[in-house]
């Protein structure tokens, strides 16, 4: 240990010029005073050490304890996504199983309600004509949804085994055409495809469902004059596709617009026969493909639908 | 603007001081006043008062005159300021309902210039540092700067006051109201403190009482990780005495969703009920550290951030500095060192005072009620 008074006094007994003791005396001072700066700190440093390592301490049993949390948690996390994804397979399953199932009774309804509607005897009772009437109605109605139901169980079916190729979108388009050619002639609709459309990875009998709903609906839902159908494409980022669809039908109402990809969403006060199915199939086919889908719409001016297409993740999912 | 800067003992002292350094090109139109409590205030505002030198001060736990600290005296700053170019305003607050006065003082304040500066002095123990700075904020729709702190007792906790050459009080607030076109007001607070260990949330808090702590009562918290029985008594953070000394020290640094932090130091606890009053108000939800002071590299950090702002503003004429008195107990000798630095950057008259709080701006954040802050004002003026 230094003494500092001791080293005072031997200085004053030096024999040496009041000037150099008072030199000395002042970097003395300045020691002291460093000195006594070290001794602070030693001592805060000192009660420093004890908080933190009691900080740390509490940190890891705490981290310790939202550790065990966690993997609790995780484990749960997984337990319930592995339950959710059989209850969902299932269903998917079921409900393909189901909708197939159901098409052929449903045939047979048909043919026999027909069988008896050509029947004399019924025919004579007026009433039962009327009937016969509604359970046909009813009946085509019901193959309609189980038909959707079955395409939508579908792309979801596919879109765990999905079968890429290498698909002409311009061909897609043609090929709407030929299936859509009643409606197309009946509605004297224009489709104009704008832009030369990419030839690209893709699943091609959902891109094909993909169209034709997107054409139908915009035929479906027309206004009075005739539908003009616009089809654009750009490669917006390597490998991501852009697809617009534009009509000049009616428009949806803004509040439809938020749930119009929800399966079974349907436009309150529309006399346009559907089973709310269509975009959500659309929806489907994209995020399949690694895209997104939107609209905007305007109620009688029409509506456009733009879709991407990641032909990337498509063609490494090969 | 010409400025000088003294100190004295006693208040019979500062009238020759102010002989001294009055000369034909230097008379005091304005003076900046930090004194302790020992002294007789109101002998000090009647002095200025009678010389026609208009004052603005507070009440100070330890006061700083240029490079050197001292006790328990009387720090002065005489300015020859264009009485144009300010306006002194006080107020009284009285008690916590009276916020709403404040407000009316906060109009009083911007309507008088353009562009506004102040340096704001808050006496009493009762009052939320915070409240007083919103309510003079909210009274002007953009930001401009208030520097300034919350007055000290040497730490008796008692009584704080501010004071003009005709006022004074122990419940209210006291601006210097400056037009920033004319004197540039520049300032910044720098803590240097950091944090330690995991983040936490104040999840209950009203005011400046804090409740709970991640859904837990505050103290019990606080116990957790500053109670302990080596080296210190084994009862310490049972009494508010051992709470003070302890925690103190160890603040707590709120991150604001901006991207800046201020630090609230706990002064008391309510040892019945868990909780800790804190020393300006908080927000439930917000998260924060506790913070440690560094060992060494604390200078060094602070007279960087004052490079800073010394290359914003390479000249000035005078500067206001106040520093926490928590600092100050942290840093112990060490504090000195860094009022050095800050007087070497700029060489000019500097006085300041230890405070209970900080009012000045963290980086680039607007200015704010701070605690455990080094916070510097310069004043130059513009030709």
């Amino acid at each position: 240990m230094y003494n500092i008074g001791k080293i005072e006094n031997l200085i004053s007994t030096l024999k040496i010029s009041d000037n150099e003791k008072d030199e000395i005396f002042e970097e003395i001072n300045y020691l002291k005073k460093k000195i006594e700066i070290l001794q602070f700190k030693q001592k805060r440093i000192q009660r420093d050490k004890y908080i933190v390592t009691n900080v740390l301490n509490s940190t890891i049993d705490e981290l310790e304890i939202n550790k065990i949390i966690v993997e609790k948690q995780v484990i749960e996390l997984d337990n319930s996504y592995k339950e959710l994804k059989t209850a969902y397979a299932e269903l998917e399953k079921f409900s393909y199983i189901v909708s197939h199932d159901l098409k052929s009774p449903l045939r047979s309804i048909a043919g026999f309600t027909q069988l008896l509607e050509r029947n004399q005897l019924i025919q004579s009772d007026k009433n039962s004509n009327k009937y016969m009437k509604y359970i046909v109605t009813g009946v085509n109605q019901m193959a309609v949804t189980i038909d959707d139901l079955l395409t939508y169980a579908k792309v979801t079916n596919e879109s765990h085994n999905v079968q890429l190729s290498l698909v002409d979108f311009n061909e897609v388009i043609e090929k709407v055409k030929m299936l859509l050619k009643n409606m197309i002639e009946l509605e004297n609709v224009t489709i104009e495809v704008l832009d030369v459309l990419p030839v690209i990875f893709a699943a091609e009998s959902a891109i094909l469902q993909l169209f034709q709903n997107l054409i139908g609906n915009a035929i479906k839902f027309k206004k009075d004059e005739p539908p003009i159908i616009k089809i654009m494409a750009q490669e917006t980022l390597p490998n991501i596709w852009e697809f617009i669809v534009t009509d000049n039908g009616k428009g949806m109402n803004n509040e439809f617009q938020k749930n119009a990809f929800k399966a079974f969403e349907r436009e309150k006060n529309h006399d346009v026969p559907g089973t709310g199915l269509g975009l959500a199939i659309c929806k489907k086919v994209v995020t399949m493909h690694q895209g997104d889908i939107h609209l905007v719409s305007k109620l009688g001016k029409g509506t456009a639908f733009t879709f991407t297409i990641n032909s990337a993740k498509v063609k490494s999912a090969l | 603007m010409k400025a000088s800067s003294f100190y004295v003992d006693s208040v019979s002292e500062i009238k020759s001081k102010l002989e001294e350094i009055k000369s034909n090109d230097f008379k005091p139109s304005l003076a900046i006043v930090f004194a302790s409590i020992k002294h007789n205030l109101q002998e000090i505002s009647a002095l200025f008062y009678s010389l026609n030198i208009d004052l603005i001060g507070c009440s100070s736990s330890g006061e700083i005159i240029n490079e050197t600290i001292t006790d328990e005296g009387i720090s002065i700053l005489a300015l020859d300021m264009n009485k144009n170019y300010y306006k002194i305003v006080h107020q009284e607050i009285e008690d916590e309902k009276n916020y709403s006065k404040l407000k009316l003082f906060g109009e009083k304040i911007v309507d008088i210039y353009e562009n506004p500066a102040v340096i704001l002095f808050t006496g009493g123990i009762t009052l939320d540092g915070v409240k007083v700075v919103n309510q003079i904020k909210n009274s002007k729709k953009t930001d401009f700067p208030i520097y300034g702190g919350l007055a000290g007792d040497d730490l008796k906790y008692e009584s704080t006051f501010s004071f003009t050459n005709k006022w004074m009080s122990n419940n209210g607030a006291v601006a210097l109201v400056i037009n920033d076109d004319k004197v540039r007001v520049k300032g910044k607070c720098v803590s240097g403190w950091e944090g330690m260990g995991v983040t936490h949330q104040i999840t209950k808090s009203k005011g400046n009482i804090l409740y709970e702590i991640d859904h837990k009562p505050a103290l019990e918290v606080y116990k957790k990780y500053f109670h302990f029985h080596t080296h210190f008594r084994k009862d310490v953070l049972e009494n508010n005495e051992t709470f003070q000394s302890i925690s103190g020290q160890y603040p707590l640094i709120i991150n604001k969703p901006d991207d800046y932090t201020i630090m609230r130091s706990p002064l008391v606890s309510d040892f019945e009920n868990n909780t800790i009053v804190l020393a300006g108000s908080i927000t439930e939800g917000e998260y924060f550290q506790f913070g440690i002071a560094p060992d060494f590299e604390l200078l060094e950090k602070t007279t960087e951030e004052f490079k800073g702002l010394k290359n914003e503003m390479p000249q000035i004429d005078a500067a206001l500095l106040i520093n926490c008195k928590g600092r100050q107990t942290a840093l112990g000798p060490e504090i000195s060192e860094e009022i050095e630095a800050i007087h070497d950057l700029w060489q000019a008259p500097i006085i300041g005072f230890f405070s209970y709080g900080e009012i000045g701006n963290v980086d680039n954040g607007p200015c704010e009620f701070h605690n455990v802050t080094c916070t510097l004002a310069t004043l130059t003026e513009v030709y």
